[in-house]
Formats: C-alpha cells, sequence, structure tokens
C-alpha cells in the first residue's frame, strides 16, 4: 500500500510542479493546492499506514496510528486553505487591476 | 637597511616628490630633477662590476611580511647586473631625450615621470628579486607603469585601447606566472630562486604545470606568439617610453625570468623545446609582418617582438647545455652567450633606432613611410645614427648586431644535430633573418632615401636640437665601438650573466673562456650571411610584386580580431548570463529553486552508500483502494490537461475528496472530516473567482516551453517519491508518538489524540496556526477594501 | 540562576556591547525629546563617540585571556575580539559617512538611523562572541531587522521601498533555512550550546546519520549565504545597494557582509571541524567541495554580471558578490591559516569599500544620479579624490601595491597549500579577477580619460575627507606593509583558541 501511495505522490508532485511553472496565475493556485495534498498524502504514508486503530482511546486497540502527523496534516490542511483563499484573491484582484492573470504581463519594467 | 635596496626603493622615494618639484619649480622642466638618479644608480651599479667579475654573488634581505615567510631578497649576479646596467643606463639616456622630446607647459610632465620612475623602480625590483612573490609584485608594478605610459596621451582612442589591451594581457599572463611560482614553491619548499635551485624537482607533479604556467607569464610580458599582439598597438605610448620599456627594458622581463630560472627547469625537455620553438615562431612570424608595415614605430614594434623571439629561441637551445654537457660542455653555451650578447646588442641599436623615429616624428610630424622620403640630406645626422642601427638590426658587419647573429646561427646549426627534425631549426632562422634584412632595409630607405614630399608633410623638416641627438648618437657610439672591439665586454659583463644563467654547470674556477671575433674563417655562419644580403636584396628590389601577399591574410583570421571578438563575446555572453539568470521573473527563480533542489537531494542520496531497506511493515492493498489511487492520478492528470477553467477547477476538487477517502481507509477521521469541510469551501470559493477571472489563455506555448517544464517537475515528482521511499524504508529513529499515546489522557484528559495534541500539547502551535488564518483573512479583506477606497476616490 | 551567579561573572568582557547598547538606548531617548527641527548630526557625533570608545575599550581587552560568561553564551577568544575590532572601525567610518549625507529628499527621523544602525551593530557584535546557536541567532535577527528598517529608511524613495520589500522577504527564507538548518542540528544533538554540539558530533559516528548531518550542514550554509551576498542568495544586492542611501550600503557590505563571515566561521566552522565523516577526517573537509561550488558560483556570476552594469552602485553590488566568493575560496580550501586570510581580506575590503563608496555618495549626491558617466572627468574637477578612488579601485582589483592585493594571494596561496589545492576554485580565481579589471577599468577611464561633462566644483566634507584619506592610508599601507596588520594578530597565536 506504501509503495503505491508513494508513486501517487509522486504524480501529484509532478502535476503540482507542472501547474506552478505554468504562467497562468490560476493554474499556478491550481497547482499550489496540488502540492498541499501531495505534501498531506506524504506525511501519512510516512507514519506508516493501517498499522492499528484510529487515534481514539475509546477504541481500546492495543496499538494506534501515529497521531502526530495527523496533527500536522490538520494543522496543515486548515493553514493550505488561508494560503489558497488569500491567493484566489490576490489573484482576482490583480486581475481588475492590471487586467491579465499572465505571469508575463504582470513583470515591470527593468 | 641595505644600500641595495636603498638604490632598489630610490626611484619609488623619487616619483614621490615628482609632483611637489613640477608644482612648485615651473622654470625648469622637471626632467632634470630626475635625470641624476639613473645616473647616480648606473654609477653604483658599476661598483658591483669587480665582485661580479670575479662570479661573487652579493645579497641582501629584507623582511615584508614575516609572517608569510615573503620578504625582499636582493641578489646581485652578472644576470641581474647586466639588467641593472641596461635599466639605468639606457633609462639615464631615454630621460635626457625625453626633456627635448616632451615640451615643458604643453605636457603633464609630472605625470610622465612619475609613471617612469615607477617603472624604472618596479624594473629594478624585477631583475634583483631573489623571492619569487616579490618578484611577481614588481612584475605587476611595470604592467601597471606600461599601462599608464601608453595611456599617457588619454585622450586618443588608439591609446586607450592600446593600454588595455597590454595591460589585460600582460596582468593575465602575471596572474598566471603568480599561479606557477606558486606550484613551484609547493613544489620546492621555499620560494626563494637560490634555494630552489639547489632543490630537485623534476620529479615532482607539479613540475611541468608550474612550467608552462611562469612561460604563460614570461611570454606575454616579452611578446611571444601568440601574444605579441599587445606590443604594436603599445607604440602609441610617447617615443622615449617605446624606446625604454617596449624595446628595451620592460618587454625582456620575460627573457630574464627564463634566464633565471634556466637552471631549474632546463633540465626538462619540455622547457628546452617549447621556448626555443615558441621563439623561433615568433621571430619568424614577427619579421614576416614587419616589413609590411607602413608606420615607422610599427615597423620597429615587429621587429622588437621578432628579435625577442630570437633571443627567446637562443635561451631555449641553451638550456640543452643542461643535457648534453657530456658531449663537450661548450657546445650549447655559445647560445646563452648569443642570447646575452644580443639582449645587450638588441638595446643599443633598438633604442636609437626608436629614438630616430621619435626625432622623425618630431621634426616632420609623421611616421607614415608613404609620406616620407629624401631626409637624408636635410637630416644627416639622424640619418647616420639610423643606418649604422639598421645595419646592425640587419646584422652586417661591422656591427654588434653581426657579432650576435653569427653566434645566432651558430647556436641554430649546432642545435641541429640533436634530433632530425632540428634541421629545420637554422633554415627557420635564417629565413627569418632575410626578412630582418629586408626590414631593416626598408626602414632606412623609405624614410632617408627618395624623393622628399614636403606637401604631405606637416612641419618643414629640419635637423633635430643637438639635445634630443646626444642619446641616439651615444647608443649607436656604442653600437660601432662594440661592433669593434666586443671583447670588452666579454669577462665583465657576458661571461658572469652566461655563469649565472648556467649556473650549477660551471665552478668559479672554471674561468669561461668568452672570447668574440668577427672573423672564423669560411664557415657555413659567413655563408648565411652573405646568403641573407643576397636574397634579402633580391626581396627589396621586388618588394612591390610580392607585396600583395599580405593581403591574402583576411583580418578575420589574425589574433587581433580574436581579441576584439573576445570582448565582444564576453559582452555578448554577460549579456545573456545575466539576462537569462536574472530575469526578475519568478518563474524563472522557481526553476531554479527545483532544479537545484532536486539535484542537491539527489547528490546527497546518492553521496550515501548504504541504506537499511526495511519493508516488511508494508501494508496490504485492497481493490477499492488501488481504484482510488487509479482516480487521484487521472483525477490529477485531467487538471493539467484540461483546456476549460470549470474542468481544471472540478477535477482539482475531485483529487480533494478522493484524498479525505484515502484519509477514511488510513484511519484518520478527524482529516477525512475536515478535509471535506475545507474541499467545499475552496471549491465555492474557486468557482466564485472562476466567474471573475479571465479563461485559461489558449495560446499554446511552444513545445520546448512545456517539455522544459515536464522534464524538470518529472524531475520533482521522481525525486520526491524517491525521498519518500526512502524515509519510509530506512527507519532511523523510534517515532516519538509513544508519548502521546500514553499521556493523552493523563495528562490532558481527552480521548482524540489528534485533537488533544493540536488544542493541548501544542496548543500555541494551533493559536499561531490561527494567527495566520486571522492574518490571511485582514489582507482579504484589506485588498477588497482597497478597491473600495480607490473607486470611491474616482 | 541567583542573583550571586549573575554577580560572579566577568561583565567587564561585555564592556564594548555594554557601550553600545548604552548609547544606542540614550540615543533613541535624545531623539526623542528633541525638538522635530533641529539637526541630527549631533547624534550622529554621539553613536561615532559611542563606536570609539567600544573600540577603545575592546583594545583594553585585547590581551586578555578566553573568558566566557553567562553559561557559555558569551565568549570573548581571539576570534571575537579581532572580528570585533573589524565591525567596530568599519561601523565608525559608515557613521563618518552618514554625517554627511544629504540627499535631494530630506529623510524624515533622521535620528532613527543612528540607533538602528547601533543595535544592528550591536546584533553583530553578539555574534562574534556568541557560544550558542540561540543568541548568535538573536545577534543575527537583531542585525537583519535593524538592516531592514535602515534600507527603508527613505519611506518616499519608490526603489528605497522596493529594495526594503526585497530584502525583507529574500532574508526571511534565508532565516528560516537557516533555523531548519539549526533544528536539525538541535534535533541530533539536544543542545544549542555550539561547543557541546561540537563535542557530541565529534564523539558519536553513524554512518546513516551522515547524510542528515551533511543536510543541516548546507541548509544552515545556504540561509547564511543570505548575508554574504554570495550565491545562491545573491539576488537581493543589487536591488537593495540601488535602493538603498549610501552609508547604509556601505554598512551592509562591509559591516553586514563580515558578521555573515563570523556567523558561517562560527557554526559552520566550529560544529562540523571535529564530526568525523565516512571519507576523511572531518566532516568539514568532506563538505568543502559544496562550499568550493558555491564559491565558484559565486565569483563567476559576481563578475560576470558586474560587467553589464551601468548603474555605479549595483556595479559595487556585483563586486561585493564577486568578492564574498574570494573570501569563500579561503573558506573552502580550510587551510591552516584561513583565519587570517579570511580577517586580512575582510579588513582590506573594508577600507578600499568604504572609501569607494565615500567617494562614490558624495559624486553620486552631487549629480543626483549614480550612472557611471557621473565619474567623467572628476581627474580634472578632484584630482587627488580621482586618485584616491583609483588606489580604491585598483586595490579591488588586487594589484600588487593595495591592501586587496596581499588579501587576495593570502587566499590564493591558502588554496595551493592545502591537500589537495584546488586548482579549479584558485584559476577561476585568476580568471574572474582578470574579467574584474574590465569593469573597474570603466571607472577609471571615467575618471581620467573623458572630456569633463559638468563643471561645477565638488564639495567635500570635512567627514568624507577624513574616510578617504584613512581609507587611503589603509589601503596603501596595508598593502605595502601587510605586517602591520599581522603584528596585531599575534597574540592570538593563529586562532588556536577558537575550537576549544
Amino acid at each position: 500500500m506504501e509503495l503505491l501511495m508513494i508513486v501517487v505522490i509522486g504524480c501529484l508532485f509532478t502535476a503540482a510542479t507542472y501547474l506552478l511553472l505554468s504562467k497562468s496565475l490560476l493554474r499556478i493556485i491550481i497547482g499550489t493546492g496540488l502540492l498541499s495534498h501531495g505534501a498531506h498524502l506524504l506525511l501519512l504514508t510516512m507514519g506508516g499506514l493501517k498499522v492499528g486503530a484510529p487515534p481514539l482511546l475509546g477504541e481500546k486497540a492495543a496499538r494506534y496510528v501515529d497521531p502526530l502527523p495527523q496533527a500536522l496534516i490538520l494543522t496543515a490542511i486548515v493553514i493550505s486553505f488561508g494560503v489558497t483563499a488569500f491567493f484566489l484573491v490576490l489573484a482576482y484582484r490583480s486581475y481588475q487591476e492590471i487586467g491579465t492573470d499572465h505571469m508575463e504581463g504582470m513583470k515591470g519594467d527593468e | 637597511m641595505p644600500t641595495l635596496h636603498i638604490a632598489m626603493f630610490a626611484p619609488f622615494l623619487l616619483a614621490l616628490l615628482v609632483p611637489f618639484l613640477y608644482k612648485f619649480i615651473r622654470s625648469l622642466h622637471v626632467g632634470w630633477f630626475v635625470l641624476p638618479l639613473p645616473i647616480a644608480l648606473f654609477v653604483y651599479f658599476l661598483s658591483y662590476m669587480e665582485n661580479v667579475r670575479q662570479y661573487e654573488a652579493v645579497s641582501a634581505t629584507l623582511h615584508w611580511i614575516p609572517s608569510l615567510h615573503i620578504s625582499f631578497d636582493v641578489y646581485v649576479d652578472g644576470l641581474s647586473l647586466l639588467f641593472a646596467l641596461l635599466i639605468t643606463g639606457i633609462g639615464s639616456l631615454v630621460v635626457l631625450y625625453s626633456i627635448y622630446y616632451l615640451q615643458k607647459g604643453k605636457e603633464q610632465l609630472g605625470n610622465f615621470y612619475v609613471y617612469l620612475l615607477l617603472f624604472m623602480g618596479a624594473m629594478l625590483g624585477v631583475v634583483l628579486s631573489d623571492h619569487l612573490i616579490s618578484l611577481y609584485v614588481f612584475w605587476e608594478l611595470t604592467s601597471i607603469s606600461s599601462f599608464l605610459l601608453i595611456a599617457y596621451w588619454y585622450t586618443r582612442d588608439r591609446s586607450r585601447y592600446g593600454a588595455q589591451k597590454s595591460m589585460l594581457i600582460t596582468m593575465f599572463g602575471g596572474l598566471l606566472m603568480l599561479g606557477g611560482f606558486v606550484a613551484l614553491a609547493i613544489a620546492g619548499g621555499t620560494y626563494n630562486i637560490r634555494e630552489l635551485m639547489h632543490t630537485p624537482l623534476t620529479e615532482h607533479p607539479l613540475f611541468i604545470p608550474a612550467l608552462f604556467l611562469i612561460l604563460f607569464g614570461a611570454f606575454t610580458k616579452s611578446a611571444q606568439f601568440p601574444f605579441y599582439i599587445w606590443l604594436p598597438d603599445a607604440m602609441e605610448a610617447p617615443t622615449p617610453v617605446s624606446a625604454y620599456l617596449h624595446s628595451a627594458t620592460m618587454v625582456k622581463a620575460g627573457i630574464y625570468l627564463i634566464a633565471r630560472l634556466t637552471p631549474i627547469f632546463a633540465v626538462s625537455s619540455v622547457w628546452v623545446w617549447t621556448i626555443a620553438l615558441v621563439g623561433l615562431v615568433t621571430l619568424c612570424w614577427a619579421s614576416f609582418l614587419a616589413s609590411k608595415q607602413t608606420d615607422l614605430k610599427a615597423i620597429l614594434a615587429y621587429s622588437t617582438v621578432s628579435q625577442l623571439g630570437l633571443i627567446t629561441s637562443l635561451l631555449g637551445i641553451g638550456g640543452l647545455s643542461f643535457h648534453y654537457d657530456w658531449i663537450d660542455e661548450n657546445v650549447f653555451m655559445v647560445a646563452v652567450l648569443a642570447a646575452i650578447f644580443h639582449l645587450f646588442n638588441h638595446a643599443t641599436f633598438k633604442g636609437s633606432l626608436f629614438m630616430v623615429v621619435g626625432i622623425v616624428d618630431h621634426e616632420t610630424g609623421t611616421r607614415d613611410i608613404r609620406r616620407l622620403g629624401g631626409l637624408m640630406t636635410i637630416m644627416p645626422i639622424t640619418f647616420t645614427i639610423a643606418l649604422i642601427g639598421s645595419l646592425s638590426m640587419a646584422g652586417l658587419p661591422p656591427f654588434n648586431g653581426f657579432l650576435s647573429k653569427e653566434m645566432f646561427f651558430t647556436a641554430m646549426l649546432r642545435a641541429k644535430d640533436v634530433a632530425s627534425w632540428a634541421v629545420v631549426l637554422p633554415v627557420v632562422a635564417w629565413v627569418a633573418s632575410i626578412f630582418t634584412f629586408l626590414y631593416s632595409t626598408l626602414f632606412v630607405s623609405r624614410t632617408f632615401f627618395g624623393k622628399y614630399k614636403p606637401h604631405v608633410l606637416k612641419k618643414e623638416a629640419h635637423e633635430a636640437p643637438i639635445g634630443m641627438l646626444i642619446a641616439p648618437i651615444v647608443l649607436a657610439l656604442l653600437v660601432i665601438f662594440i661592433g669593434f672591439v666586443p671583447n670588452v665586454l666579454s669577462d665583465s659583463v657576458l661571461a658572469p650573466a652566461v655563469y649565472a644563467v648556467l649556473y650549477g654547470l660551471f665552478t668559479p674556477n672554471e674561468a669561461l673562456d668568452v672570447y668574440i671575433s668577427h672573423w672564423h674563417g669560411f664557415t657555413l655562419e659567413l655563408f648565411m650571411t652573405i646568403g641573407v644580403l643576397l636574397f634579402g636584396l633580391l626581396l627589396y628590389r621586388t618588394f612591390p610584386k610580392w607585396k600583395k601577399i599580405y593581403y591574402r591574410f583576411s583580418e578575420r583570421m589574425s589574433l587581433n580580431f580574436l581579441y576584439d571578438q573576445s570582448f565582444v563575446w564576453m559582452e555578448r555572453g554577460a549579456r545573456s548570463f545575466t539576462s537569462r539568470i536574472m530575469t526578475g521573473s519568478m518563474r524563472t527563480y522557481l526553476i531554479y529553486i527545483f532544479t537545484s533542489l532536486v539535484a542537491l537531494l539527489l547528490f546527497t542520496i546518492g553521496w550515501n552508500e548504504q541504506w537499511n531497506i526495511d519493508l516488511s511493515r508494508l501494508a496490504n492493498i485492497r481493490v477499492y483502494e488501488v481504484v482510488l489511487a487509479v482516480a487521484i492520478v487521472a483525477a490529477t492528470a485531467t487538471t493539467v490537461i484540461a483546456k476549460s477553467r470549470l474542468t481544471a477547477i472540478v477535477s482539482l476538487g475531485a483529487v480533494g475528496y478522493a484524498v479525505a477517502l484515502f484519509f477514511v481507509l488510513f484511519r484518520a477521521p478527524d482529516l477525512a472530516l475536515t478535509q471535506l469541510v475545507i474541499e467545499t469551501i475552496s471549491v465555492a470559493l474557486f468557482l466564485l473567482c472562476f466567474y471573475h477571472l479571465p479563461k485559461f489563455s489558449q495560446k499554446q506555448e511552444s513545445v520546448g516551453f512545456n517539455l522544459g517544464n515536464a522534464v524538470i517537475s518529472i524531475a520533482v515528482g521522481v525525486t520526491m517519491s524517491v525521498i519518500a521511499f526512502l524515509a519510509y524504508a530506512g527507519k532511523h529513529f523510534d517515532a516519538i508518538s509513544q508519548y502521546y499515546v500514553d499521556n493523552t489522557y493523563e495528562k490532558a484528559a481527552g480521548k482524540n489524540m489528534v485533537n488533544v495534541i493540536l488544542v493541548d500539547f501544542r496548543g500555541f502551535d494551533t493559536l499561531f496556526e490561527i494567527c495566520v488564518l486571522a492574518i490571511a483573512a485582514l489582507g482579504i479583506y484589506a485588498m477588497v477594501k482597497l478597491r473600495l477606497a480607490k473607486e470611491e476616490e474616482r | 540562576m541567583d542573583f550571586e551567579t549573575l554577580l560572579s561573572y566577568e561583565w567587564g568582557v561585555m564592556m564594548p556591547e555594554f557601550i553600545i547598547l548604552g548609547v544606542a538606548v540614550a540615543l533613541s531617548l535624545i531623539d526623542l525629546f528633541m525638538p522635530e527641527n533641529r539637526s541630527r548630526r549631533l547624534l550622529g557625533l554621539f553613536a561615532f563617540v559611542g563606536v570609539a570608545v567600544s573600540f577603545v575599550s575592546l583594545l583594553g581587552l585585547w590581551t586578555s585571556d578566553v573568558t566566557s560568561i553567562l553559561g557559555d553564551t558569551f565568549r570573548l577568544d581571539s576570534f571575537a575580539k579581532s572580528f570585533k575590532a573589524l565591525l567596530l572601525i568599519g561601523s565608525a567610518l559608515v557613521l563618518l559617512l552618514a554625517l554627511h549625507y544629504e540627499p535631494k529628499e530630506r529623510i524624515a527621523y533622521r535620528g532613527e538611523f543612528y540607533y538602528l544602525f547601533l543595535t544592528a551593530l550591536l546584533g553583530a557584535m553578539m555574534m562574534t562572541s556568541s557560544g550558542d546557536l540561540i543568541t548568535l541567532f538573536i545577534g543575527l535577527e537583531l542585525l537583519s531587522l535593524s538592516s531592514y528598517i535602515l534600507v527603508a529608511i527613505r519611506k518616499k524613495h519608490t526603489l528605497a521601498n522596493e529594495a526594503a520589500l526585497k530584502y525583507v522577504i529574500t532574508g526571511s527564507i534565508a532565516t528560516a533555512i537557516t533555523l531548519f538548518g539549526m533544528s536539525y542540528i538541535f534535533g541530533f544533538t539536544g543542545s544549542t550550546n555550539i561547543k557541546e554540539i561540537a563535542g557530541q558530533l565529534a564523539s558519536t559516528y553513524d554512518e546513516n546519520h551522515q547524510y542528515i548531518l551533511s543536510l543541516a550542514f548546507l541548509l544552515t550554509f545556504v540561509g547564511l549565504s543570505f548575508k554574504l551576498a554570495a550565491a545562491p542568495f545573491h539576488m537581493w544586492a543589487p536591488d537593495v545597494y540601488q535602493g538603498a542611501t549610501t552609508p547604509v550600503v556601505s554598512f551592509l557590505s562591509v559591516v553586514s557582509k563580515t558578521a555573515g563571515f563570523v556567523i558561517v566561521l562560527r557554526v559552520i566552522v566550529s560544529v562540523f571541524a571535529q564530526t568525523p565523516s565516512g571519507s576523511s577526517a572531518s566532516m568539514l573537509m568532506t563538505l568543502a567541495p559544496y562550499i568550493a561550488f558555491l564559491a565558484g558560483a559565486t565569483m563567476i556570476i559576481g563578475n560576470t554580471i558586474a560587467l553589464r552594469q551601468r548603474n555605479v552602485k549595483r556595479m559595487l553590488a556585483y563586486s561585493s558578490v564577486a568578492h564574498a566568493g574570494y573570501v569563500l575560496v579561503a573558506l573552502a580550501s580550510l587551510s591552516m591559516f584561513m583565519f587570517e586570510a579570511i580577517w586580512f581580506y575582510l579588513l582590506a575590503y573594508l577600507f578600499m569599500t568604504i572609501g569607494a563608496f565615500a567617494i562614490l555618495q558624495v559624486v553620486s549626491q552631487h549629480h543626483d544620479d549614480e550612472d557611471v558617466s557621473i565619474f567623467a572627468g572628476l581627474y580634472r574637477r578632484s584630482p587627488l579624490m580621482a586618485i584616491a578612488m583609483t588606489i580604491f579601485l585598483l586595490s579591488l582589483a588586487g594589484i600588487p601595491g593595495t591592501a586587496g592585493f596581499i588579501g587576495k594571494m593570502n587566499i590564493f596561496l591558502g588554496a595551493f597549500v592545502v591537500e589537495p589545492a584546488h586548482y579549479v576554485l584558485a584559476s577561476i580565481m585568476v580568471v574572474t579577477t582578470v574579467v574584474s579589471y574590465v569593469y573597474y577599468f570603466g571607472i577609471f577611464v571615467q575618471m581620467f580619460f573623458r572630456p569633463v561633462e559638468h563643471t561645477h566644483r565638488l564639495e567635500w566634507p570635512p567627514g568624507v575627507i577624513a574616510v578617504v584619506v584613512i581609507c587611503v592610508i589603509g589601503t596603501v599601507l596595508l598593502g605595502v606593509f601587510p605586517n602591520i596588520a599581522y603584528d596585531f594578530l599575534a597574540p592570538f597565536e593563529h586562532f588556536s583558541d577558537f575550537l576549544q
């Protein structure tokens, strides 16, 4: 399972990088979204998959999965939402001001 | 401070005084204050003649940077004394000449003499230093002073061009030479030349690199092929400077260095043949080019290059003395003798010829031989000097040039026995001598014979004032005097210098027998000279007919073109480098970051050989999990290739929901919940903005652009996978989460571990996280507000 | 920690820092209560005196033994003393320059400049002495934060704003990277004390942890390269140099860069020098190729891009990048005399750079322009200043007879004497040095060979003249008698106490 996840993570990172390198602002934002998904899955996979019960003490299980990556990911999901929202508004505003969402068009003069 | 050091530093001290003398004493030409110093130094160095004649070297040391073991070691032997005498002797004459050449009131005389004294001191430093680093320092100082003197008439473009060219080429060579010095010092364990001579070095791996690096320095300085191109352009300097630096002294620094280091390097045949061949090529090529020139100074410049080549090749052959002394110990010594002798002779005749050119230029206003002619009757004294100098240069008896030229032939003839191919040596030498004869003849005939053309001259030509004539007359007299009684030099100057070059081959007791004579009987050398005369005259007669050959050489083939072009390339390269690296575009920087990240990470991974791969903990795979994974990959691919925004956004959402499903599968209920909520809001937000944002540009980017991006992104993806695999498979540390498992209930009284970690154990982190969200919210609010404010203004 | 322990420390060793701190606090108070319209030059003089007094007190401590207080977080060893001297000399000269800086638009809140300057200096001085990653980081941030504001001090100036923004952003990224690297080090050893870290790393060796350690090393080093303005964090330099005021620029290029090398030496050398490594005696040696690579890249980038610049400040910015590369060569070659070589080079660099900026300040202020053509005909207008500028340029180019030459030669020799010798690096150094002649020559040509376009007389304020004179004397004297500087280091016995 982990190996499969590693491949999936690789695909997510590839796609994210490709989108980040494009010139349209919207694509770049989508790229950051994919990047955060990839990072979340990466963190989870590193903790080991399905090695115990969900990290709820009520389960009374002998082993639980590692709760720490989950805590980190939870934080990361929220933060990445904040960042995406900020980016989106930024893109929207800059489009209104400058009239383009193309990266090259936003460059100032030398 | 030892007197030798005082003598060495005296020019620098006087140079400090000159600006004040120039400023406050306007009535007298400042040159008169400078003149006594070289004369005094000349006399001072003459006093060492007696020691040197006895083969006794005088040395003294003054510490400079003791912590780095750098000191001013001064060493006076035959070789350095000869150079010191040349520097101060010719220096005196040049200063005298310059007093008449540069007019008071019109020129910045203060600067001129400061630079000249700077040069004199630096050059003395070069030839007296016995320490490689201080030698290098003085060496570069001569380059700087030469630069300043060439740029003396700085308002002329050609002067600046020539100055920059000479500086870049000689300093580049100098820096390489420094590298060679350091390599040599590492091999030998000392910077002291004298000590290095007593250390066996040939086996050291740095020996050959050091040899070549040092030769770079010597060849650039002594204008050897292919570095000679700076010397003709250096002729923009005032003529006294050309006479002094660019013919008599500075350009011989390279030769000095070769001679000085011969005892260290000559045991290697690489040294011998590199020097000999480079010297011969220079000799031949430059004498060929000299005949084409129409500017008197250019003729002399190329002639200097070719004569320097001659001396260099002789020193190379002379190095063979260290190889074949068992044949007959004097066989190749004649080459060294010829080199030293010719070096001296060249200083005399070329010095006088340069001064003649200065006079002609000064009195007629031009140096172009197409405008000159018929000056013989108008300037009889100048003509006589020019004739003597040229005949000596051409190698005709009874002048000193003949004597050293004969020895040159002898040396080359002897060298031909060393190897079968070496027969070319005397042939090349002979051909070069024919061209030497040719340009010497052209030099005199075009200037002084033929028809006087007053209408193309700027000034009415007349004989120069006597002050200007003294210096060239002295040199011309020397040419004749040495020509007739060469043996005045043999014991006092030549033998000690040869002894110094071939240091270690003789003991002082084995007195060197140096005897120079005009007549050796009907030898091959004599016939070669006669041949030179005959063929030279023939070429001179037919010169207009075969002149066209020179135009066959395209400008684009020349070394000068290469030099100029290299600036264009450098400029272009710097521009494209700048525009590529500093585009100011975030995208480019991202590419740098990604590539360097990938490279560094892969390198670090590859560097570490050992990995404990442990795959025993792999979890099982169910079919629906595979389906889900494929779905994620498919949705991801769709976001990338989607042509419309809506598709992209929706498929991004699909990826998000699939991830949430994975969270469920992997026993992370909190994550799944959060992800579902956030993903829903995100998609909604995207769709909101979607309404306002423009459509995806339908303009297709170039294939190369996309391909480049694809390569980089695949590299990043693969790297991430590899890292993930290694991090998973090679467990280095125990997980630290056991603490939380154990203490969640005891310390925090909670049962959901993830929640407890977030709000209790790492509560502050969560607080900051909320702060970040708040800041983002504020930012969004501010951005929205910003617009409103602006609209109100309108 | 109780009061007794606090009293028992030898606080005297912190005297120079206390003086700077006191003056900075006093200045901010005076500035607060001073009438708005009064000239703030007095504050500058006060700051200058403070720096001078601090320097004197440092000289008083010069021969004292190695002392460390506050549980080894602050140590006064030969390294700290020698580099503090550099920082103080540089700051004093920059303050003299700042006294006479009068740009066209008036700078509001001038008083701020002086005490921010002092706090930045304080941060740098803390770094030289700190024996703990925490104090090191605090010093670094104190310096960084103050310099961010210093760059932005011309509030109404667009270029200055852009420069400050870029500086803050790249600076914080660099800080983050450094911190990340440091956290690895902390994670490995469980200590922030440099001495303990070094001890821990030296005693334990695990094949598997090597790559994580090297990652920590790289991250720390790359992050710190920001302060050096070396590759890969050099890109802020030109924009910031162009946007900031000349005194601030000279501060950044001299004091801040020196501080950067201080922290690099403190962290990198002391932490990794004794760490065993698989293939060679020490981690530092194994990783020296990385530094060498960055040094080479820095030299090439700095020198090639400088060729294209018309704006003198930008040109000097790239030239300062290139000089950072030269110093990194010394670090990469790890020769026995590395500390001396770096110290001497930075001293030489201090004189020649501040001197050049002093002249540039007056000339560019006069023309309200920074194009290289403002130097046209300087030789005719103020011959002595043109000659002084020539000396600085020659020194920057590393021509014999100047301090720059000795410094460069030290480094050059250092690259050769180590085993294996850094031939590639040395040759890059030679080639880029020749390239640098071309752009230094450009200014030279303007000064001497171009006709005078502007005939107004240039006003040379006394402070600037003093700076130029001091710098000329320093450049030439160190070039001719470098031993004067080495004699200063004589009591330190090649910084033998650095690793103890």
